[in-house]
């Protein structure tokens, strides 16, 4: 038998300070280029005119006002309530009827017209809103619905079914056919398995959707542009509005603390729900 | 027609395109019966009771459940039972409710319902569970929610698809006596799909071998064993696996006679279900449990290999070229080399047609 080669072992050394720590300080850097954004809007939403053209942007407010928030408060407030009552019934619509055409093309039983239609909402989901809005504004003229509330809701949840029933037919493709071969045993019909069995195992998924729809659905410009009425503008528009409207100098202040405003319900949202996201996310993937 | 039959399968067949899944299966099962589907995987049982359920239909033949032509009738009107290998309970609901969920559909009261529950939760000892969801139960538990939740409704069949497979050995001995003790309290009609053979001999009032779409044997378990219809059911079930033979069949003054590898061998006391020939190419199965290495004279034999199984020892002999496998007690010692005398017990042998590989 021929010798082993020799081979020189490196004896195991813990590893330098900084290499230990370089990805806890490649983080941190990170973290604070995302965020400085962020902290010159706080600051400048926080600052009077005075002190901005005077400081430096990333300088804390020296004497902290809450003027241009409550100016800011004062003009978005029927933009807010619009942007509400436009995106809870949207989100809500959009992810019952995503979830309910999903599961009819799931499990129904036109497995031929499911594979064209599937074919037709993956086309839609990817084509550019924009295309749509001259038909969509005819379509919702001749429905009477153009110009109000009812519309922009109407355009959301038109505009957002493909892509909820594309990720509730993924998801529910996921779930063991033998559980609803259970439920039809014992009994329950194609919708009592809906609403008994097949809703309830997918909260997480029913979560992820509704996050995204309404993140979409609030920072939304063009639908809330194009068909909510001067009465029912959301507060994106408004906010445009206040940015884009030049009469002298650039109110800073108030442009920022209107934008922090504007985005704060979404951050708000995510901050709450960034758990269930990551589950719902990953609920999916990984077999329970 | 027997007017008793719980199920008639009267020439069903299932084929999607080119593909024949399931052909001309005729069966009849009697009220109460326990039947087992058994067969390697690919054979058609599964398939066979998704059509009974409802899943599958039936793309020939006909299927009457109760007397009833169940054609088109949807899984939730069939009076079925089911119990699925993957449990499938709703994760979302307690053990009780669970239970209770077919009850609920079908709109009994509630307390109808809870006393039908505390009735099968005592038969299957689920009472502790009842609060528990299916998360926080071991793969056991589930299993007897899941049978609790076929055996709650008042169905005209209950239909097990491979409820054990998904079980460790231990448990799945446990519940098999547990299920079987089952049957014989409650004698309603039970179809059963397994391809673990020990499962399907145990529990069985009549065993159904499928392969590759086709029914091979319908009997007793007693019966496919000692008398399997051909050779695919021979070699399927039994364990350790039957020995096959090839040999011819020859007829003298004294008798029908095997001409073996391993010698000549007459034909005594053999029980043929067809006529037998005066001569014919023949396949000879014999179990391992009738070859007998005591004997006196007979042809010689070496041990090649011992495989010792605790209560029995698998032995190994070689003799005219060919291998057979015999079961001895493991009290007697065998070792690789030695010699020893065949007996072949042509009573308990099986005698194939060797093109057809049908039993003669």
């Amino acid at each position: 038998m021929s010798a082993i080669p020799s081979v020189a072992v490196t004896p195991l050394r813990p590893p330098a300070p900084l290499a230990r720590h370089l990805p806890l300080v490649a983080l941190l850097v990170g973290a604070a280029a995302f965020l400085l954004p962020l902290w010159v809007m706080l600051a400048g939403s926080l600052k009077s005119m005075e002190e901005i053209r005077q400081s430096s942007i990333l300088l804390p407010p020296l004497n902290p006002t809450l003027a241009a928030w409550r100016q800011a408060v004062a003009a978005l407030s029927p933009g807010l309530v619009n942007s509400l009552l436009i995106t809870v019934p949207s989100v809500l619509l959009s992810a019952l009827l995503g979830a309910v055409t999903g599961y009819a093309m799931t499990f129904g039983r036109f497995r031929w017209w499911n594979t064209q239609l599937f074919n037709v909402l993956m086309l839609a989901a990817f084509i550019p809103i924009q295309l749509f809005l001259y038909p969509a504004v005819l379509g919702l003229a001749w429905l009477g619905l153009f110009g109000s509330l009812a519309g922009v809701v109407l355009a959301h949840v038109v505009f957002g079914l493909p892509l909820t029933t594309i990720l509730m037919k993924s998801h529910f493709e996921q779930l063991p056919i033998e559980l609803i071969r259970a439920a039809q045993i014992d009994g329950a019909g194609f919708a009592r398995t809906f609403l008994s069995v097949v809703l309830p195992v997918s909260t997480p998924m029913c979560a992820v959707v509704m996050l995204l729809q309404f993140t979409g659905i609030w920072n939304d410009f063009i639908l809330g542009l194009v068909f909510a009425g001067p009465e029912s503008r959301p507060m994106t528009v408004q906010l445009n509005n206040i940015v884009g409207t030049t009469f002298g100098e650039r109110a800073y202040n108030l442009e920022m603390a209107s934008a922090l405003f504007t985005a704060a319900l979404p951050l708000a949202v995510y901050f709450y729900s960034g758990k269930l996201f990551v589950r719902g996310v990953l609920s999916g993937a990984v077999k329970g | 027609m027997s007017v008793s039959a719980a199920i008639d399968i009267q020439a069903c067949g299932v084929g999607y395109g080119a593909t024949q899944v399931l052909s001309d299966v005729d069966l009849s099962i009697a009220e109460g019966e326990f039947v087992v589907l058994v067969g390697p995987s690919g054979c058609g049982k599964s398939t066979l009771l998704n059509m009974i359920a409802g899943f599958i239909e039936q793309t020939s033949g006909r299927l009457l459940i109760g007397g009833r032509d169940v054609a088109g009738v949807p899984p939730k009107d069939r009076r079925i039972g089911m119990v699925f290998q993957s449990y499938a309970l709703y994760p979302h609901m307690t053990a009780r409710q669970n239970l209770g969920f077919a009850l609920k559909v079908a709109g009994l009261p509630q307390a109808r319902i809870d006393e039908r529950i505390d009735e099968v939760a005592q038969l299957l000892r689920l009472q502790p569970v009842l609060g528990k969801r299916p998360g926080a139960l071991s793969g056991g538990q589930r299993q007897r929610i899941a049978i609790g939740r076929a055996l709650v409704r008042d169905a005209a069949v209950y239909l097990f698809d491979e409820p054990l497979s998904n079980l460790d050995a231990l448990l799945r001995t446990e519940l098999r006596v547990e299920l079987k003790r089952l049957h014989q309290q409650l004698r309603k009609t039970m179809v059963y799909v397994t391809h673990d053979q020990v499962e399907a001999m145990t529990l069985a009032d009549r065993l159904v071998v499928l392969n590759q779409g086709r029914v091979q044997q319908v009997g007793s378990p007693l019966e496919v064993f000692t008398q399997p219809a051909n050779r695919f059911v021979a070699s399927f079930i039994g364990s350790p696996a039957m020995n096959f033979i090839e040999g011819g069949l020859n007829a003298n003054g004294s008798g029908p006679v095997l001409e073996l590898p391993i010698g000549r061998l007459p034909l005594d006391g053999y029980a043929s279900v067809l006529p037998t020939p005066s001569s014919a190419d023949i396949v000879l199965g014999v179990r391992p449990e009738h070859v007998a290495l005591d004997a006196d004279t007979g042809p010689q034999a070496t041990v090649t290999l011992t495989e010792p199984m605790g209560s029995q020892t698998l032995v190994w002999v070689r003799s005219g070229g060919i291998e057979l496998r015999s079961v001895q007690a493991p009290h007697l010692r065998f070792v690789p080399g030695q010699s020893v005398r065949l007996r072949l017990d042509t009573r308990f042998c099986s005698m194939f047609d060797r093109a057809s590989g049908l039993r003669l």
